[in-house]
């Protein structure tokens, strides 16, 4: 279509791709902040949207916009580095009821990480997809990371992480006032457990102590399956 | 290496230098704290190959950063500053991986309900055992 009307050098150019990825994202942030930060759609799924939609405009493959993509998603790596950094303020602050949260983080993420890979291996049963499923607990950069590990499929797993932490952040706070346990720590650990950053946020909406608990539950869970996973994938 | 990391401590004494001067110190501080996190970064990606552990090179890096911080039992000023700088950024840094799922939109086509419905029905057992641990400690 367009790519009749745009020169075939321009799309060539990683320049190009960096320019319409960081416009993307602009305007993602832009139509959050203008949805009063709606959670169904943040910056990183409008972002994405965008970006695919230029790609399958201009008919470009994958492989030419990631030259241009790859100086963004480089940064991912020194990202999770700099995990150690909550991570160490996280033990710090709740050092004194650290083994139960510890207990809770560790039999609850991996509970719902068994319980969707069991049932992508017997509905689905193709090895990629369900190796993928194994790291759609861990907030992104670490999924991208460990499926990058394990033999899975990065965007792939990025999507399912994206996925979860949109219907969890909705879901959880209804299922555990429906069971009727929902509390600052339960309510807090459940969405950082499985709602990752998107859980976070939506915490954050509940209170503070909320927030807390959730960004705690979230690095932990990520330090943790990073750790355990690749072993026993 | 360790020396330098501490660097940080410097933009602390400034306090009294011109508004603009403190500025560049931050922005160099910045930079310290980013040579950094490459260092571990690469650590972790040396370690890695040398012991063939199948952990992300990125995590061994993480945690071999949470060990030095644990035993200063102080984070480091510039690591703080690049990783409060980096971490809002790390949507725009998603995008890119995200947008690779066009490489694999038959899988979605072909099975993203039956995915859509795991994601969901997976989150319930997870919920259900972390507030039961949680609610069983706290008696």
């Amino acid at each position: 279509m367009l790519d009749n009307f745009i020169p075939v050098e321009l799309l060539q150019l990683p320049s190009t791709w960096l320019m319409v990825t960081l416009g993307a994202y602009l305007l993602g942030l832009k139509i959050y902040q203008q949805l009063n930060n709606a959670p169904w759609l943040p910056p990183v799924l409008s972002g994405f949207i965008l970006v695919t939609l230029a790609l399958w405009i201009t008919n470009t493959p994958y492989n030419t916009y990631q030259q241009g993509g790859q100086l963004l998603s480089f940064f991912l790596g020194p990202v999770v580095v700099g995990l150690a950094i909550p991570l160490f303020h996280h033990f710090h602050n709740m050092r004194k009821q650290f083994l139960r949260l510890l207990l809770a983080i560790t039999f609850g993420s991996l509970t719902t990480v068994f319980v969707a890979v069991a049932l992508t291996h017997y509905w689905i049963g193709i090895d990629a997809i369900t190796v993928t499923m194994a790291s759609k607990s861990v907030t992104t950069p670490v999924a991208v990371a460990i499926s990058e590990q394990t033999g899975g499929l990065p965007a792939l797993a990025a999507a399912f992480v994206m996925v979860t932490g949109i219907i969890g952040a909705a879901i959880i706070p209804l299922l555990l006032k429906l069971f009727r346990c929902d509390s600052p720590q339960i309510t807090g650990v459940s969405l950082g457990i499985c709602a990752h950053a998107v859980g976070t946020s939506r915490a954050l909406e509940l209170g503070q102590e909320y927030a807390a608990y959730s960004a705690m539950a979230m690095t932990l869970t990520a330090a943790l399956h990073a750790i355990v996973l690749p072993w026993l994938l | 290496m360790v020396d330098t990391l501490d660097l940080g401590s410097s933009a602390v004494r400034c306090e009294s230098s011109s508004l603009s001067f403190r500025t560049k110190i931050k922005n160099e501080n910045m930079l310290v704290g980013l040579f950094a996190l490459l260092v571990f970064l690469i650590l972790g990606e040396a370690v890695q190959s040398w012991t063939a552990i199948p952990v992300p090179s990125s995590i061994i890096g993480m945690v071999l950063l949470l060990i030095l911080i644990t035993l200063k039992n102080k984070i480091p000023t510039s690591i703080e500053l690049a990783a409060n700088k980096l971490a809002p950024l790390l949507p725009l840094f998603i995008i890119p991986i995200s947008a690779g799922l066009i490489t694999q939109a038959d899988i979605v086509e072909q099975y993203g309900l039956k995915l859509l419905l795991i994601l969901t029905i997976s989150l319930i057992p997870g919920v259900l055992v972390t507030a039961l641990i949680l609610k069983w400690g706290n008696k």
